[in-house]
């Protein structure tokens, strides 16, 4: 009773929804839906448990009315998870079954006496709303927060539920993660349509290249111009990539495009629109012409 | 038996503000079309082409968008708050879906508005459900179902009903013309009362301003000196 549950299903999510998760004041009970290594993993960021269930063999959400069983005898005051689609299908059973409500956007949880405060990112982030729960809360965290600071790992025990009979993979088309080399670079270089012409796409692999980051663009440059393949694309269409730096050049930062790069630590945007909405999403800019601004940057990094 | 799809059922989060007397304000009165609106119907229609396909709104004013893709007729939910949590909006559209009897599948946005409320009407309605759908196809009694993956897809087989949540990867290519949205206005709309059951909800306990910094904007007018400024902060930040 009284615990905080966090329930991870993809390694990328891992270390955020861990970051809100132990944070909040109670033991945290760990539930992993993935292999082995990403259940190790997560064993050793601050949690008291880890419980892995299968995937292999047996679709995640098959597992959704057993979890929810679960959630409804042990009465987690807090249910944290990020925004992966596997997590948030076990999520919405778990809420009904132990009566909870829900928050998105959550960027803290604080449980005191078995009950949870909550704070949630509202108007794209120009506030924070304080909500206080009376029962359990499912909460979706923000992307971006703070990572989980690493420690000793806990033992990770096998899991043992139910699967419901009515899901069956019947086949995994996994493309090519490391293609493009995103999901796990450091650096990547985004650009968008602000480059103008497929010649200037030079001065964006010069910085790259300068950098040792990799490349990605916004979806018209892959679907209406087909400078890139679609892996290349970053977004609510394709991927999400959490990079220590992103750098983005001539994208007007729309929010199917920033979904995809919110989690990364430090965000740049060079764009010539001083009112273009990335500007409102990055830590640092430049204000300015692409075509003087990326050179220039290129020669300073190789300086620096 | 009946195929539902879910259109213009999230508030758009670019609408809502902090208003100067610290309360949350939207700009718009009522859910928008999302993203996601057209490939909701689309994977409905292609679910069970034979079925009745019914469009389920929590819009008022232009309700013909489901009727426009395909649908025979739209049921349009008044009465749903705009401050509603995902729990109440959930509520409301499974006792919609339940009013309706002989379902057999819900599809809907997988919306990032609103991230919650595709499983959580699955949950109240006792259904499975599977988010992140990209396509589905019909196989005799079988749905199987293709689902975003990791960085690749899963085809899943469903039998029985189910509650899917689609996620369109770009823009709808061809819209419907004006023809069709003038034909699918003269389609029936029902306008219901929403019932919204006694669910869990948050109390709102206050406001506060982010702790988040404001972006550090450097002149671009002077590009090198500006270079030099960003490098710096970068290396002062500790990734480059
Ligand atoms: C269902 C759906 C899914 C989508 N998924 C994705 C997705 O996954 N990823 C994605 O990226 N998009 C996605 N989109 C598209 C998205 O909505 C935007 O249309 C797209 O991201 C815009 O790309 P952009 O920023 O390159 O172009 P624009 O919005 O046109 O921005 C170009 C910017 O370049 C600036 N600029 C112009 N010239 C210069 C110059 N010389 N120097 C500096 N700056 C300059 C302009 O000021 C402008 O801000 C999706 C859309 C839908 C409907």
């Amino acid at each position: 009773m009284g615990n905080v549950w966090m329930i991870v299903a993809d390694t990328m999510s891992a270390s955020n929804v861990a970051g809100i998760a132990v944070n909040a004041g109670a033991p945290v009970d760990a539930l992993v839906f993935g292999d082995a290594k990403m259940a190790e993993d997560v064993a050793k960021l601050g949690v008291a448990t880890v419980t892995r269930y299968d995937v292999e063999a047996t679709l995640a959400e098959a597992y959704a009315p057993a979890i929810a069983e679960k959630a409804a005898a042990e009465a987690p005051a807090a249910v944290v998870l990020s925004d992966n689609a596997t997590a948030r299908a076990l999520a919405g059973a778990i809420a009904v079954k132990a009566g909870a409500a829900v928050a998105t956007s959550v960027v803290s949880v604080n449980v005191a006496d078995g009950q949870a405060t909550v704070e949630q990112l509202v108007a794209e982030g120009e506030g924070v709303q304080v909500l206080k729960a009376s029962a359990p809360v499912v909460c979706v965290i923000a992307d971006g927060g703070p990572d989980a600071e690493e420690g000793a790992a806990v033992a990770v025990q096998d899991g043992a539920a139910d699967a419901a009979d009515a899901l069956k993979v019947v086949a995994t088309n996994a493309e090519d993660e490391g293609a493009t080399g995103l999901l796990t670079a450091e650096k990547v270089v985004g650009v968008g349509l602000g480059i103008g012409g497929k010649e200037n796409l030079a001065l964006v692999n010069d910085l790259a290249d300068a950098l040792g980051a990799a490349v990605a663009c916004t979806l018209p440059l892959c679907d209406n111009y087909h400078w890139f393949e679609h892996s290349s694309v970053v977004g609510t269409s394709t991927q999400k990539i959490s990079p220590r730096l992103y750098l983005c050049a001539g994208s007007s930062g729309a929010p199917q495009h920033m979904a995809g790069v919110r989690s990364a630590k430090v965000i740049v945007a060079i764009n010539n629109d001083p009112e273009a909405p990335v500007f409102r999403e990055c830590s640092y800019g430049i204000v300015g012409d692409l075509e003087k601004v990326l050179p220039a940057l290129t020669a300073a990094v190789k300086g620096a | 038996m009946t195929s539902i799809a879910i259109f213009k059922w999230a508030m758009n989060p670019h609408d809502e503000r902090v208003g100067s007397d610290g309360q949350i304000k939207w700009l718009a009165e009522r859910p928008e079309v999302g993203d996601d609106d057209y490939a909701a119907v689309q994977v409905a229609r292609d679910a069970a082409p034979d079925d009745e396909l019914v469009g389920l709104t929590m819009a008022s004013g232009d309700t013909a968008f489901a009727a426009a893709r395909g649908a025979e007729r739209t049921v349009a939910l008044q009465g749903v708050d705009i401050l509603a949590q995902p729990t109440e909006v959930a509520s409301a559209l499974a006792n919609a879906v339940k009013a309706m009897g002989d379902v057999s599948l819900v599809s809907i946005g997988d919306s990032a508005w609103s991230p919650m409320v595709p499983s959580l009407l699955a949950a109240q309605l006792g259904w499975p459900c599977i988010l992140a759908v990209d396509a589905v196809r019909p196989e005799g009694d079988t749905l199987v179902v293709t689902r975003r993956f990791g960085a690749g897809t899963q085809d899943v087989a469903v039998t029985g009903p189910v509650v899917l949540a689609v996620a369109a990867r770009r823009e709808e290519g061809a819209k419907p013309g004006m023809r069709q949205v003038l034909q699918a206005r003269k389609r029936p709309v029902d306008t219901v009362t929403a019932s919204i059951g006694d669910v869990p909800t948050l109390e709102a306990a206050g406001l506060r301003e982010p702790t988040a910094q404001a972006s550090k904007l450097f002149d671009g007018a002077d590009p090198a000196a500006a270079a030099a400024q960003l490098v710096s902060a970068l290396q002062s930040e500790g990734v480059l």
